[in-house]
């Protein structure tokens, strides 16, 4: 043994003091001073959520590679007429490809839905249908027209690697409302990782537990959940009583240590998510009739409907935050929504995998009661350009990255339903009212969680760094 | 204390580090903003050290001081088989052996840890352990990030640069200029060049540098220029000069014009391979390759083998023939006569940008540094058409003037830092209005100027730092001055640590006698790779041979991160991490407890105790506590070991050994 066993003497009476008093203030020394960095029950910083939430968890739908406003939710009658024109105006639009076309109208027809009388176009015939869930922004912009950074800005609110992502930022103000579950999970397109992997998650500087965690939706749901060779029932249960006596032992001997009994509770906890990441990701318990609402058991809609379903489960036992990302790796075949060479067919592709899906999400929901308290986010990195990718004196079939104009929706709790919020131009190219960026758009997602975004903060480097950087409006009108 | 626990805190998920800094004592500052009579920029003026505890060292001294000023007793001494563990890990970051532990309690000469701090220093492990510190805070990663994550293969020859470079102990002067402009201060030296990784070793937008628009490829061009000053400021001066793009610096007296003027100084650096063929190299890349072919041959061999023996044994071979391949490219890059480095490129004027927008120049700025800085020029003296040479050159030398007492104070805070866990001022990268305050100014100046008159020798300030009472005393709780000073600021005890997370992976592979010690090199690539436009790396966990060297020769590109050392807080490297997190979470549980590598590891534990104890139960037990902890099991724990030895195998006992607090942390 250690010299420190000539302490155990008056052990007894030491730790009957030390479970009323020196505890916690170990624990304060562990923790930092600032109130900032302390954390209660759920893991959520005690002073949050600042004000009243609308809402208390989200799941954000993310388009990877850029939707086309004009095909989908930005209407624009001008553009029809104008098919074949060339866009005009001042100097030729600096686009990422160079290459501007003709203006192109858009392959699928649009009509006026629900009693809203909203706008959306055949591409999305399902979520047309839960028109009047929706609140859209047609008025997005971006600071880039590269994929990546404009990724990474959708994602943290910053061009560079490196920085806390959104579900990371609720993670440190929030928590999670669940014992056994983490409050920021992942859920990748089946096909691939989204370009930049693992870096869309990061926790940036934040500590590393606010990373998203990955859940695959078929398979193996997280990495290390069982051993990963067979051990008999019996030895894990000899093996975990020994290394409470052990860990026992060695934590009489520090007095209690706080770090050193939070590590011993890390392992009760592991044991119990054991028991909750198969319970979540098994979807066969759920009813035929909601299986198949989602797309379940048929393609083109099997993997994103599992998404889909997983992620509404995952909320219902208490996850803060999910994302579910569409489309994978950039380039040829393509696997996401960045339709260069052909939208019509690019977009005709993605859009029957997660249509039918999230229509089925956003009726679930509401049956459920769970659209009162939960926001719907749907998002992607930028828009494409009206006029196509191709010769300046044709129209062709593909369109370009555009930065300057986009439509991002929400749905769900605090929020103005079945509403339009902004404008591009006549033809849809860049945004002309009400322009949104990606920090106003950070700031009212934070808004309806109950959050004042210009006072969630962390220090790093010099800077009580928040995720909308300098600027960021909440969206007033949007609002309920 | 109960808690009701929710995942994943409280109590349960402990995050120190980074967190917003808080001072000790005194008022808060009444102005938001500091002027150039910020503490940090203060003339560095060697401090008296206080008198009234004759006999011990000056770092004991102010300790002592204001341990006394806050009614708190000195320290009482850590044992030796805790100090020897300790001293371990913080200089080599690996456990000590049973025979080192048992020699050094033995030796009863009174300098015998005087003896034992100088072997290590001396350990060509003390490079491999003090590089890795190093790369955090210069956000070092071996491929693109962004959008393609393109592969660096010749990134690696900075680590090895760094390596060397402390365990040689290069004066830190030297040091630090060599890795702005060693290109151009030690031409034909290929030393130079590769020590130049420093500047490029972040991430880089290759298709934002290439897109078609001129105004986007300014404006990514702007943001790299923003990671290079910032990281430059950051770490040699704890100056967050990158927060005055776009505006003057809200908090520290850096104007916008004297940002763009560091622009300036950085202007000629590009990123790239550099061709070193026919300049000397240090490490004989050769050696290595061929030490690779062996290992080629070998599973060839067994690949051959166990296709003759069971045809259907496709996955084995496939594992096997991709560990081939892993190697292959190992090779290739050891024979690659290239080093990832900074390639001079053309430098044009430049200007003040307004709100940092590349599309709204205002004046023109020469080369030049921060002007509040005092004893050292902040104007270089060079034209807007200075060549990149003598930009990098005259940056080189303002940052590390002994004159410069930024440069001094914040290399020995990082070092007090990575022995207790803290520094004396609590933000390395940040000596600003808005970073802490140093716990004991005088202390920090001292050591500060203790550096300079031994000629900038880091393992002399360490030796110092490591030899003090303060640093030998006991981790022991004590309630009374945990009340009185809970942060532990005033250092009444040493702070049980976590191991990092390369420390952790390290020392099961030690433990479990499989680590591979060879030194330098490419780096082990522990994922499959594939392109499919962008760059993918999956995590593969390969076995045996390369995949058993130190972390520190991972191959760190940015999208493939190791998920193990991931859990265990391993920073993104792609954001600068001059502290760690420290975190405590179910995931690391599930990850020590399943992992395949950690299960694998096990097994090796408990085939090494059978190979070294004999087969006698009792003393394999004895050895495998030994190993693990540094110390023998007691009756209690030697009877439950054998029982569950008894039921369910020698690996089950290594297994739960691991994952032990013991094994983890650090008093």
């Amino acid at each position: 043994m250690t010299d420190s066993q000539s302490t155990a003497v008056d052990r007894r009476g030491f730790l009957k003091w030390s479970a009323r008093g020196l505890g916690a203030v170990a624990l304060a020394s562990l923790l930092h001073r600032d109130a900032l960095a302390e954390t209660d029950d759920r893991g959520a910083l005690p002073t949050l959520p600042h004000f009243a939430p609308r809402a208390t968890r989200a799941i954000q739908i993310v388009a990877c590679g850029g939707l086309s406003q004009v095909d989908s939710f930005d209407y624009k009658p001008e553009l029809i007429q104008r098919h074949g024109q060339s866009l005009g105006g001042g100097a030729k639009p600096d686009v990422f490809f160079g290459q501007v076309g003709l203006l192109r109208r858009s392959d699928w027809a649009f009509k006026p839905r629900g009693q809203s009388g909203t706008w959306i176009s055949d591409l999305f015939p399902n979520i047309a249908g839960s028109a009047d869930e929706l609140t859209l922004i047609r008025s997005m912009v971006a600071d880039t027209s590269n994929h990546t950074p404009a990724t990474f800005q959708q994602n943290s609110g910053f061009r560079l690697n490196g920085f806390p992502v959104l579900g990371s930022w609720l993670s440190y103000g929030l928590g999670s409302e669940s014992e056994n579950l983490p409050a920021f999970v992942v859920i990748p397109d089946a096909r691939e990782l989204p370009p930049g992997g693992s870096i869309n998650w990061t926790s940036g500087f934040l500590p590393a537990r606010h990373q998203g965690v990955t859940f695959r939706a078929s398979g193996r749901a997280i990495d290390n959940l069982v051993p990963a060779q067979a051990i008999p029932v019996q030895a894990e249960l000899d093996a975990r009583e020994l290394l409470g006596v052990l860990n026992r032992r060695h934590l009489l001997r520090h007095h209690e240590e706080d770090a050193l009994a939070a590590r011993v509770r890390s392992y009760e906890l592991a044991a119990r998510m054991q028991l909750a990441v198969p319970e979540v990701t098994d979807l066969e318990g759920e009813s035929e009739a909601t299986r198949e609402a989602y797309g379940i058991g048929q393609a083109p809609t099997h993997d994103f409907g599992r998404g889909c379903l997983l992620a509404r489960r995952l909320l219902e036992r208490g996850v803060r935050f999910v994302q579910l990302f569409s489309g994978g790796a950039l380039g040829s075949p393509r696997i996401n929504w960045d339709g260069h060479e052909d939208v019509k067919a690019n977009h005709g592709q993605e859009a029957a995998r997660i249509d039918q899906p999230i229509a089925a999400l956003l009726r679930d929901l509401r049956q459920r009661g769970m659209l009162d308290d939960t926001l719907i986010l749907f998002t992607t990195e930028f828009g494409r350009t009206p006029f196509t990718q191709s010769g300046a004196n044709t129209v062709g079939a593909g369109r370009d990255h555009n930065q300057y104009g986009f439509t991002n929706w929400m749905a769900g709790a605090g929020l103005r339903h079945g509403f339009s919020y902004g404008q591009t131009d006549e033809v849809g190219w860049k945004s002309a009212v009400d322009p949104v960026t990606w920090p106003d758009f950070h700031a009212t997602v934070l808004n309806l969680l109950g959050l004042d975004h210009k006072r969630l903060t962390f220090y790093h480097s010099g800077i009580r760094r928040r995720i909308t950087n300098v600027s960021g409006q909440v969206i007033g009108p949007i609002l309920a | 204390m109960i808690h009701r626990v929710k995942w994943p805190v409280n109590a349960v998920l402990i995050a120190i580090a980074i967190a917003p800094p808080t001072l000790p004592g005194g008022p808060a500052p009444e102005s938001n903003r500091a002027g150039r009579d910020g503490w940090s920029l203060q003339p560095l003026v060697p401090p008296k050290v206080p008198g009234n505890a004759p006999g011990t060292s000056p770092i004991d001294a102010f300790i002592l001081d204001r341990l006394k000023a806050g009614g708190l007793n000195p320290p009482s001494p850590a044992n030796r088989q805790t100090l020897i563990r300790r001293l371990s890990f913080d200089l080599l970051g690996l456990p000590p052996t049973p025979k080192q532990t048992a020699d050094f309690i033995a030796d009863l000469r009174p300098d015998a840890y005087e003896r034992l701090v100088d072997a290590m220093l001396a350990s060509p492990h003390y490079g491999e352990r003090w590089a890795r510190h190093w790369m955090d805070v210069a956000r070092y990663g071996e491929s693109d990030g962004f959008e393609r994550d393109g592969f660096r293969p010749n990134a690696w020859r900075y680590r090895d640069w760094l390596i060397d470079a402390f365990n040689a102990d290069m004066p830190y002067d030297e040091f630090a200029r060599m890795q702005i402009a060693g290109d151009v201060l030690r031409p034909g030296d290929a030393q130079g060049v590769i020590a130049t990784g420093f500047l490029v070793c972040g991430a880089y937008d290759e298709v934002g540098q290439k897109q078609q628009s001129a105004a986007m490829r300014a404006v990514v061009r702007q943001d790299e220029m923003e990671d290079l000053v910032g990281t430059t400021t950051q770490t040699f001066l704890a100056l967050t000069a990158n927060c005055a793009r776009c505006h003057d610096h809200k908090f520290d007296p850096i104007p916008q014009a004297e940002y763009y003027r560091l622009v300036s100084s950085l202007a000629g650096v590009q990123h790239g391979d550099r061709d070193i063929t026919g300049e000397p190299l240090k490490h004989a890349a050769e050696d290595r390759a061929a030490a690779i072919q062996v290992r080629i041959d070998l599973l060839t061999q067994q690949v051959a083998a166990v296709a003759v023996l069971n045809p259907v044994a496709k996955a084995e071979i496939e594992q096997l023939n991709i560990e081939i391949g892993q190697i292959r490219s190992q090779q290739g890059r050891a024979r690659a006569t290239r080093t990832y480095a900074v390639v001079p490129g053309p430098v044009g004027p430049t200007h003040v940008l307004r709100r940092g927008n590349p599309a709204q120049e205002a004046e023109r700025v020469t080369p030049g540094g921060v002007a509040a800085v005092p004893g050292v020029a902040a104007d270089f003296g060079l034209s807007d058409s200075a060549s990149d040479r003598d930009r990098r050159m005259k940056l080189a030398k303002w940052l590390s003037d002994e004159r410069n007492p930024l440069f001094a104070r914040v290399i020995v805070n990082r070092l007090w830092q990575y022995h207790f866990g803290r520094g004396i001022v609590e933000t390395a990268n940040d000596f600003g209005f808005n970073g802490g305050r140093p716990s004991h100014p005088e202390l920090l100046d001292w050591l500060a100027t203790e550096l300079i008159a031994r000629h900038w020798s880091l393992k002399q300030i360490q030796r110092l730092i490591v030899c003090s009472a303060t640093y030998r005393q006991s981790s022991e709780l004590n309630a009374e001055a945990a009340r009185i000073d809970p942060d532990n600021r005033l250092l009444w005890r040493q702070s049980p640590r976590r191991l990092e997370a390369e420390s952790l992976r390290d020392t099961m592979l030690s433990v479990a006698g499989e680590l591979d010690p060879r030194i330098g090199g490419p780096g082990y690539e522990d994922f499959h790779t594939f392109t499919h436009n962008t760059q993918f790396y999956e995590p593969r966990d390969f076995v045996g041979g390369t995949f058993n060297r130190r972390s520190v020769y991972r191959t760190w590109v940015r999208s493939g991160r190791n998920p193990l050392l991931d859990v265990f807080d391993c920073p993104d490297p792609s954001t600068r991490a001059p502290r760690r997190a420290l975190t405590i979470t179910p995931l690391q549980a599930l990850a020590l407890m399943n992992d395949s590598f950690v299960l694998r590891m096990s097994d090796r534990f408990a085939q090494r105790l059978q190979r070294e104890a004999g087969p006698e139960l009792d003393r394999q037990v004895t050895l495998a506590y030994q190993l693990a902890f540094a110390r023998a099991p007691d009756a209690e724990e030697v009877a439950a070991s054998q029982r569950i030895v008894g039921r369910d195998g020698l690996p089950a006992l290594c297994r739960v050994l691991f994952n032990c607090n013991e094994f983890a942390y650090v008093d």
